[in-house]
């Protein structure tokens, strides 16, 4: 295997486009539609980010890939929303997934998000692991969020003071 | 016809790549219909790559519900169907003419019935889809659908010919469908919640028009236990005997919330049956093959991607749960005082989440149509009863200051109607529940605190100091309230996170602190409020006094009827106030200690050197100061009590931590010290737990809790056990990390919040484990 590269989507590769689908409908519980990828993929392209393996046979092939988004929330903060993860299984315990968060977090950083949320599964301790050594807290839990019928907690990284005021007063401020 | 109308009237389906229309759709004349092939294609000529089509509310939680066509995860219409399933016939007496290997109706129909019951479980207790468990039945699918027409003059649906299937089968498909009906009202009332709580996804069969009413329902299965009674007697007429009647008590579920009624008649009768069709051995027959399927998923309007029928497992006594629950609720139709009834709300969902059905009949039963409560209370009364256990005299106000009050005391009646309502969520939603209270609460507070100022009272949260005026005494009731509830929510919200396993261990100190924190606040407010009750009680016996001091006559008779009236009328309610008071200070008490001692274990801990109160983790994103604020958030806009800053926080935990040069003794001392805690504690608990148990017989607490006895009992059990776990916690840490901390500790062990079967899950134990080498587990 070679060096791993980093690159953000190329909203215009339909070869990428169907690739990191299937890269991540082979691990979710929940069974995205197009519409769920082309929501986020159109809208914020530049906040989509794929892992290469240069090395491989087939390099234009991602082997990993984060998707989010970042909006206005309830008209007081600007939120960063980390949709989708997901690496291949071989490529696996290498720090891929790690990278492809700093990332997109940079990016959100860059942006000037406040915060950036996202959910996890409360039985994914794998995926809590990750964020919550990236510095996210488990805000809350929420019951049977997934089609699957499990539990999610939903973590919040907390980028700026705006994060940590409720957005009732924010949006009377 | 324009090309909306056309629309609408248009529905087809595809098979094998040819489009056809179907049912009344048959009839559609092709001059009806709109040709918009050029249209979209037109439309779609002009769209931009990046472009999303979309409603303006279309957002990305409706996304995530949306299907996808030719996805065989996401489109139901590509499920495979066998043939059995696609011609299955409901007015076919199965059975009857068998093929070889076929069995008779009677064993049929045992097993579509049987399953079905037990599907009904997998749907509410288990918190499955409808379309997975009950909709999966041919029969129920077609009953509901001939529902979606007015009532026949038959309530018969089938027509076999054959009476186990018109009669036996008929009248229990009848009846689950008549409980369908009224789970679908309670979600209407807004109580419990779609898809977390119970989902109803009916595929558009849930008009119930042609459903019959209760008294034709109950008739049809009378009629099908008739019909049974005439076969002779086997254990398939036992079996489907018992189904019946079963069938006939969820019928009458829906009395508790039409006619409030409280008989338990047909729970106890539902255990019953529940407890022998559990202790039967499963059944060796099988359904009529087809008479389950996915087929209504891939047929009628699903909004859901495809999913896999439900395979219900012997488990008729989860209708004992359900029974056993709805007859919890009902008890606090027998509350003897308000404060019985907020002992009930405190307990009744605490520990174990009620079934789903039995918390939503809760919350229609307490708060009713009529706009009273519990049928006895008017709105006002309920606030004011709420407030009496804790206000030291209600007193009559002027009609003036009750206008002014009235906007105030409707906005106590919201928030309180709020906390009724969140005592019977499910337990995320709870803690959600109090995140949200915290708010109103203290916008009560303050809104009561400003009327008192403006009133001329400098007193805050004090209560009729020398004699101020009644509105004063009124209002300060009121305002002492709404603190303490404040100061209840704000402990329960952050309590119930280490519930729900949403913190860190690092975190731990700082939330355990906050609430030792407010539990000051809450012991000074309780303290404020029985003084003024005490108060109270001396002015009326100083009446006592002042007439004996009089000579003979008007006045002193006057005085004499005063005192009297009071002793009588006043004095009793007084003295339980007081004996509440006890109770609700000892509840605080033990709060405290036991959130102190974990906040003395983890400064022993940091000490070690094996936890500290910041972010372990190694990442440049991590800024705990902005982490402690966003933990903090819910409180964030609280003035009373203010919330304490990140600074602070770091400072506390200093004075809990010892010195390498002091370790020995201060680790001794603090030994000690939690053991007198957690004794003290015990003894407290043992002592609430005597009057729990013996329905407060005794001079010095009043728990109230007469209703939820084995609720509150567990509650503080596990408190205790809690306790037990905490004394256990610091000899081991000690043990395992030794008499002093040596260099390395860190890298050996680490800290984890465990939580033990009989313990209080409010209060995890920080347990000392070993460091797992690196590199276990999935990864991603």
């Amino acid at each position: 295997m070679g060096g791993i590269e980093y690159k953000s989507l190329d909203i215009n590769s339909i070869r990428h486009f169907n690739e990191l689908k299937k890269l991540i409908d082979i691990d979710l519980s929940e069974p995205y539609s197009i519409y769920v990828y082309r929501y986020f993929l159109n809208q914020w392209p530049e906040l989509c980010f794929l892992a290469f393996d240069s090395g491989s046979s087939d390099d234009d092939v991602p082997i990993g890939c984060i998707i989010c988004k970042s909006e206005m929330h309830r008209n007081s903060r600007m939120r960063g929303y980390i949709g989708m993860l997901a690496v291949e299984k071989s490529y696996r315990g290498r720090g891929i997934a790690k990278k492809l968060v700093e990332i997109a977090i940079n990016k959100m950083i860059d942006d000037g998000c406040d915060e950036i949320m996202l959910e996890a599964e409360v039985e994914n301790k794998v995926a809590l692991q990750l964020y919550e050594g990236m510095g996210f807290i488990r805000m809350k839990r929420m019951f049977r969020y997934y089609l699957n019928e499990g539990d999610a907690f939903k973590l919040i990284l907390p980028l700026k003071d705006k994060s940590c005021i409720r957005s009732t007063f924010l949006m009377n401020g | 016809m324009s090309l909306e109308e056309s629309f609408s009237n248009l529905r087809v389906d595809h098979q094998d790549n040819q489009f056809t229309a179907h049912d009344h759709y048959e009839s559609v004349n092709s001059n009806d219909l709109a040709d918009v092939t050029q249209l979209f294609q037109e439309l779609s000529d002009r769209l931009q790559a990046r472009t999303i089509i979309k409603d303006p509310n279309f957002d990305l939680f409706e996304g995530t519900h949306s299907l996808e066509v030719n996805n065989k995860k996401l489109d139901s219409s590509l499920i495979d169907l066998t043939e059995e399933e696609i011609h299955f016939d409901c007015n076919k007496p199965y059975g009857f003419g068998a093929k070889e290997g076929e069995w008779d109706q009677i064993d049929y129909v045992s097993a579509i019935l049987d399953r079905l019951m037990r599907l009904v479980v997998c749907w509410l207790n288990d918190y499955q889809t409808l379309p997975t468990t009950l909709l999966s039945c041919k029969y129920m699918e077609y009953f509901l659908q001939k529902w979606t027409l007015p009532p026949l003059d038959n309530v018969n649906v089938l027509n076999t010919g054959d009476p186990i299937y018109d009669d036996v089968l008929g009248s229990c498909i009848t009846g689950i469908g008549y409980f369908t009906k009224f789970a679908r009202e309670l979600l209407k009332a807004g109580v419990i919640f779609e898809e977390e709580d119970l989902n109803f996804n009916a595929m558009g069969l849930d008009l119930y028009l042609g459903l019959p009413n209760k008294v034709k329902t109950l008739k049809y299965i009378n009629k099908g236990l008739e019909t049974l009674s005439l076969i002779h007697d086997d254990k398939r007429t036992i079996l489907l005997t018992n189904i019946l009647k079963l069938t006939s008590c969820l019928v009458k579920l829906e009395d508790h919330i039409l006619f409030y009624s409280s008989t338990t008649q047909h729970l106890d009768e539902m255990i019953d049956l529940a407890q022998k069709l559990y202790d039967e051995p499963e059944l060796d027959k099988a359904y009529p093959v087809g008479s389950f399927s996915m087929e209504i998923q891939k047929r009628l309007a699903n909004q859901f991607p495809p999913k896999k029928l439900v395979e219900p497992s012997s488990n008729y006594d989860g209708f004992i749960v359900l029974a056993n629950d709805i007859k919890l609720i009902l008890k606090i139709a027998q509350a003897n005082s308000s404060l019985e009834i907020i002992q009930f709300a405190n307990f009744f969902n605490k520990i174990r989440q009620l079934h789903v059905i039995a918390r939503a009949i809760f919350s229609l039963f307490v708060m009713r149509d009529d706009r009273s409560v519990l049928g006895t209370f008017t709105l006002h009364d309920f606030l004011q009863a709420h407030v009496l256990p804790i206000a030291n005299n209600l007193t009559k106000i002027s009609p003036q200051i009750e206008n002014a009050l009235d906007p105030i005391l409707q906005d106590c009646i919201s928030v309180l109607f709020e906390w009724y309502q969140n005592s019977s969520q499910n337990t995320c939603r709870y803690r959600q529940g109090y995140n949200r209270q915290i708010l109103l609460w203290d916008s009560v507070q303050a809104q009561l605190e400003n009327v008192l100022t403006q009133l001329g009272s400098s007193s805050r949260l004090v209560v009729n100091q020398s004699g101020t005026a009644q509105e004063n005494n009124f209002i300060e009731s009121y305002a002492s309230w709404a603190f303490v509830m404040k100061l209840n929510a704000m402990i329960e919200f952050t309590l119930k996170g280490f519930d729900l396993d949403c913190y860190k261990p690092f975190e731990s100190y700082s939330l355990f602190w906050y609430v030792y924190y407010l539990c000051e606040y809450l012991q000074n407010g309780l303290n404020i409020i029985e003084t003024g009750i005490q108060r109270t009680i001396s002015d009326i016996h100083a009446l006592n006094k002042r007439m004996k001091k009089l000579k003979a006559g008007e006045k002193k008779d006057r005085l004499r009827d005063q005192y009297h009236k009071l002793m009588e009328l006043d004095m009793p309610g007084l003295q339980d106030r007081l004996k509440y008071m006890q109770y609700e200070r000892n509840k605080c008490k033990i709060t405290q200690s036991l959130c102190l001692v974990e906040v003395v274990q983890f400064g022993i801990l940091a000490s070690y050197n094996v936890i500290t109160n910041k972010n372990p983790a190694n990442s440049k994103f991590v800024n705990d100061e902005l982490i402690y604020k966003l933990r903090f958030k819910p409180f964030s806009s609280i003035g009373s009590p203010e919330t304490p800053t990140f600074t602070l926080s770091q400072e506390t935990l200093q004075k809990f931590m010892f010195k390498e040069s002091e370790f020995s003794s201060r680790i001794e001392e603090s030994l000690k010290f939690m053991k007198g805690q957690l004794n003290h504690i015990e003894i407290t608990i043992g002592e609430i737990l005597r009057y729990v148990e013996s329905d407060d017989e005794g001079e010095s607490m009043m728990t109230g809790t007469r209703l939820v006895k084995e609720e509150a009992s567990e509650y503080f059990t596990q408190l205790k056990k809690s306790s037990e776990l905490l004394k256990a916690n610091s000899k081991r840490i000690v043990k395992v990390l030794g008499p002093k901390p040596v260099q390395g500790l860190e890298n050996k062990f680490t800290v984890m919040l465990s939580t033990s079967t009989g313990a209080s899950r409010f209060f995890p134990i920080l347990e000392v484990v070993e460091r797992k080498p690196r590199g276990n587990g999935r990864e991603i």
